[in-house]
């Protein structure tokens, strides 16, 4: 009943979709409903609806709205900006000192939470005023976010690593260890790459004025503790109360909610439409990202109903590798399926592929689930179709193009291909921490 | 048409305090279980309960307000005219009949939900269903009577600049 | 010679999870096998057909022609899967083989499916003892008071009612992190094979068994009962026996992984533990209390399946307690 050709076409009709400007989600589950009706007949409005339900009756998503509330109140009552000002006074002589200290933001709240798209979104809307109001480019700024947004899923603790885990049968722990150094690399570079453009070209990332430099430090020490230090005591109440073990990663992102409007309220600016205006954004963004997740697992389900693995399968047959051929062109594959579809149907439907070849030619598991991880975290992020641009793209201002976007990635990219290859040379860097895993 | 488009705000409205509840069901349970040591049964079913019905609910308001997003650079380079036939045409012919048989699957659901006194498959709380349902099934309906809207427009905008 | 009947089967296991290898494939193999091509059984994973909690409605449906599922996820539905789905303090392995082809378990879990929801029901697979992973020893009955244990369903209304526990549902993907970080006590998750993979025993110090919330449990094998009835005979036995075979196969298999991890486990940092009998004895009769109860409100509901499932159930649990005082328990 499998027909792998069907499968494989359901990706051009996708693209014919969205390239014809139909939303992104909208073009999933469209796709998913047209060759559902040719291999389940009547009944695949059921099927369909059954992974809708699925999406929405699952918890972790719940935090996606939370997140995207954090960064929405503390956009709209100007705590953001404020917060922004202050970190710009101290790292004001620094190249690019607003990209570093929204790239580390990303990094802790990546820490929080593992979901797509919840970090960047509610970074974004923080950074991307705060930036544009200093003159740093357009490009520069989209791929801060994009590519700081995207390491929620691999800074521990992420949901991602557990689904990977426990597709690919390995210890979870030692999963969140051993991604551990790569992403710290990860953020290592994406700062490097900040700093070092800036450094050459200071008009993408102004420095400070000379006036904004001579504020004398106790005006400085004033501002940092008005702005700066309430918001990152609650940086530290989301992510602390996950390491405690106060919260699981879902609830912290309440904590966090909460934490926003009290200090709202604290500075004053907890006003009926700053309420309404943040909550306004975080439906529309959370429905728009929702909706792409729900048209993902759809997609993914009719795909695999209709032999999209035994279309995989056979293209590898078909080609005759060898094992160590095999995975690199699987890295490969996962990099294309990473055009449109999310992380976890990437993860359900490649590690049954490649999980016996590993095993039988006695590859780490460990090691190579690192190396998917990234390659998949680079589709996300790589032009001209990406999750991370769709979610930017909600948030952009309207002077900001996809095309801005697109080439803002790339650099980005690049250093995500660099931790690839740092991974792949040296294992050490994926295998090392996991001795240490224990109790 | 300006009918859906109230009902689209109101359903967001609603939504809106669902956020807000939400807010307060996450910080409920972890006083409850760090604090008392007294977790509830029913804060996780609530959570994604309160999780799912406020994207459903809000996906109608989110077209609207053009919040779906697209990529509409190869879009933009076609005449106005034309982009507002195809874009027509897609709401029309693609996307609606999708959520609509969506929608109607949804609308049974809930009926079935009722009738059957359906309840949570893995909670302690075992919450009856149909609420969750059917506010489901009315978020969807919202967003395919948008999705007809948007695609009536689109055809009246196209016919405008033909005129 | 006519085209095969082909049966597309829904899982709630990933393709390289351990119930599908010791499972779902050597159950669709034998009856391949065994109709010599007639009747061919495709498995699909967890999430292709339906997501893991609605498979039975996926086969009521059409979705999917047929299922490999727990009935873990039925029992809030009907509280008589409980005893198909690891009842808290129930049968355990052995015990539940013995009942289910020699005690009348099987033919009143078909009778039940078929009456209830109109679905032909067979055993495809019996399922161990699962593990407990602890911050904090249980050494009697008042340490599970306050206990943050991560449980669901009939198991967490028990241990709040009779035990004064603190029962938290965490999800899946949340369980390891929640018990690595003390979010949790306790945590459940399958039995110890399964556990070692996930690295459980790296989150938490103390492994405690029997893990009592789930003595033993059954995986079922669903499809319509129009479609079953549908069958020429010859090929409903090749189902029937390829299912009890898988049964037989699958309940070495996995429980042979079971005990070289055990082993693995015990030689390692952890400290393990055996529930003392006051606890194992509680927890046995608090789950007869919950059962009772919950079978008292179903027959004044007018279904009384719970009641009949459990007076058997119940009875043969005696029996085999009774009746094997004379077999040899391996020990050293
Ligand atoms: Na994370
Ligand atoms: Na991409």
């Amino acid at each position: 009943m499998h027909d792998p050709l069907m499968a494989g076409l359901m990706f051009p009709a996708l693209f014919a979709l969205i390239l014809l400007g139909l939303p992104v989600s909208f073009s999933l589950i469209a796709t998913a409903f047209g060759f559902a009706l040719l291999s389940f007949g009547d009944i695949a409005p059921n099927q369909l609806f059954r992974f809708l339900d699925s999406v929405a009756s699952n918890p972790t998503y719940a935090a996606i709205p939370l997140f995207v509330f954090m960064g929405a109140m503390l956009e709209r009552s100007g705590i953001a900006v404020r917060l922004f000002d202050a970190m710009r006074l101290w790292l004001g002589r620094l190249p690019g000192g607003l990209a570093l200290a929204a790239i580390s933001m990303c990094a802790i709240f990546a820490a929080g939470t593992g979901i797509v798209g919840a970090v960047e979104v509610m970074v974004g809307m923080m950074a991307i005023p705060a930036m544009q109001k200093y003159r740093y480019s357009n490009d520069l700024i989209a791929g801060t976010i994009c590519a700081g947004g995207s390491l929620g899923t691999m800074i521990p603790p992420s949901i991602v690593v557990v689904v990977y885990a426990t597709q690919a049968q390995v210890s979870i722990g030692d999963m969140f260890a051993a991604i551990l150094l790569p992403s710290l690399l990860m953020v290592a570079f994406f700062l490097g790459y900040a700093l070092l453009r800036c450094a050459v070209r200071p008009q993408d990332g102004p420095p400070l004025a000379a006036e904004e430099l001579a504020i004398p430090l106790n005006e400085k020490l004033r501002i940092t503790a008005v702005s700066l230090l309430p918001a990152l005591a609650l940086v530290f109440a989301v992510v602390g109360s996950i390491m405690a073990g106060i919260a699981a990663p879902t609830e912290a992102a309440g904590v966090g909610a909460l934490g926003t409007i009290l200090l709202t309220l604290l500075y004053g600016e907890l006003k009926a439409s700053v309420l309404w205006m943040a909550t306004r954004a975080t439906l529309v963004i959370t429905a728009m990202v929702m909706l792409i997740v729900v048209g993902g697992t759809m997609f993914t389900s009719i795909f695999q109903a209709n032999g999209g693995r035994q279309l995989i399968q056979g293209f590898l047959d078909a080609m005759n590798l060898t094992p160590n051929q095999t995975i690199l062109v699987i890295l490969l594959i996962i990099m294309l399926l990473g055009f449109v579809l999310d992380w976890i149907s990437i993860v359900l439907i490649c590690v049954p592929i490649y999980d016996p070849l590993l095993r039988a030619a006695g590859i780490d598991p460990i090691w190579f689930g690192v190396l998917a991880i990234v390659a998949i975290q680079t589709s996300y992020l790589t032009p001209p179709m990406a999750p991370s641009l769709f979610y930017l793209r909600s948030i952009a201002p309207p002077d900001m193009t996809y095309r801005q976007m697109a080439f803002g990635v790339m650099p980005f990219v690049l250093c995500q291909l660099l931790v690839l290859l740092v991974v792949f040379l040296l294992p050490g860097t994926a295998t090392w921490l996991t001795s240490f895993v224990g109790f | 048409m300006k009918i859906i488009d109230r009902l689209s705000s109101a359903l967001a409205v609603v939504a809106g305090v669902m956020v807000i509840l939400l807010i307060g069901v996450m910080i409920y349970e972890v006083v409850c279980r760090y604090v008392f040591n007294a977790p509830t049964l029913w804060a996780s079913d609530m959570t994604y309960m309160l999780g799912g019905a406020l994207f459903v609910l809000s996906a109608a308001f989110a077209l609207k307000e053009k919040g779906h997003v697209s990529i509409d650079f190869l879009a933009q380079m076609l005449p106005d005219r034309l982009r507002c036939l195809i874009s027509g045409l897609l709401m029309a012919c693609v996307a609606l009949p999708a959520f609509t048989a969506i929608s109607w699957v949804a609308a049974n659901k809930a009926i079935s939900a009722y009738e059957r006194g359906s309840v949570d498959p893995v909670s302690a709380f075992a919450p009856k269903l149909w609420p969750f349902y059917s506010v489901i099934s009315i978020g969807l309906a919202a967003l395919s009577l948008q999705i007809l809207v948007t695609a009536i427009r689109d055809f009246t905008k196209a016919a405008q600049r033909h005129a | 010679q006519d085209d095969p009947i082909v049966w597309r089967m829904s899982s709630y296991a990933g393709e390289t999870w351990g119930l599908w290898k010791n499972i779902v494939e050597p159950f669709t193999n034998r009856v391949n096998q065994l109709s010599e091509g007639r009747l061919v059984i495709e498995p699909y994973p967890v999430g292709v057909l339906a997501p893991a909690t609605q498979n039975y409605e996926a086969v009521l449906d059409g979705t999917a022609d047929a299922a490999m599922i727990t009935p873990l996820y039925a029992v809030n539905e009907d509280p008589a899967n409980t005893f198909y789905a690891g009842h808290p303090g129930g049968m355990g392995p052995e015990t539940m083989l013995y009942w289910l082809y020699e005690g009348g378990g099987q033919d009143l879990l078909t009778e039940f499916k078929r009456d209830t929801l109109g679905l032909h029901s067979l055993v495809g697979g019996v399922v161990g003892t699962e593990l407990w992973h602890s911050h904090k020893e249980i050494n009697s009955v008042e340490d599970l008071k306050g206990l943050k244990f991560r449980a669901a369903g009939g198991w967490a209304s028990i241990l709040a009612d009779e035990f004064g526990a603190a029962p938290v549902f965490v999800t899946g993907s949340e369980v390891y992190q929640m018990l690595d970080r003390g979010g949790v006590d306790v945590a459940e998750w399958s039995g110890p094979a399964d556990n070692q993979i996930a690295g459980l025993q790296k989150a938490a110090k103390f492994i405690i068994g029997p893990g009592l919330h789930f003595p033993a449990g059954i995986n079922e094998f669903i499809v319509k009962q129009e479609t079953w009835d549908a069958l020429p005979d010859d090929l409903k036995d090749v189902v029937t026996t390829a299912a009890k075979l898988a049964v037989f196969e699958s309940y070495l298999q996995s429980g042979m992984q079971d005990i070289v991890a055990m082993e693995e486990l015990k030689a390692g940092d952890n400290t393990m533990e055996v529930l003392p009998k006051e606890v194992t004895d509680a927890i046995t009769a608090a789950g007869r209390t919950w059962a009772m109860a919950k079978a008292e409100e179903q027959a004044a509901d007018g279904n009384d399946w719970m009641e009949k499932i459990g007076e058997s159930y119940f009875a043969f649990q005696d029996l085999y307690a009774d009746g094997t005082s004379y077999k040899h328990i391996d020990g050293k």
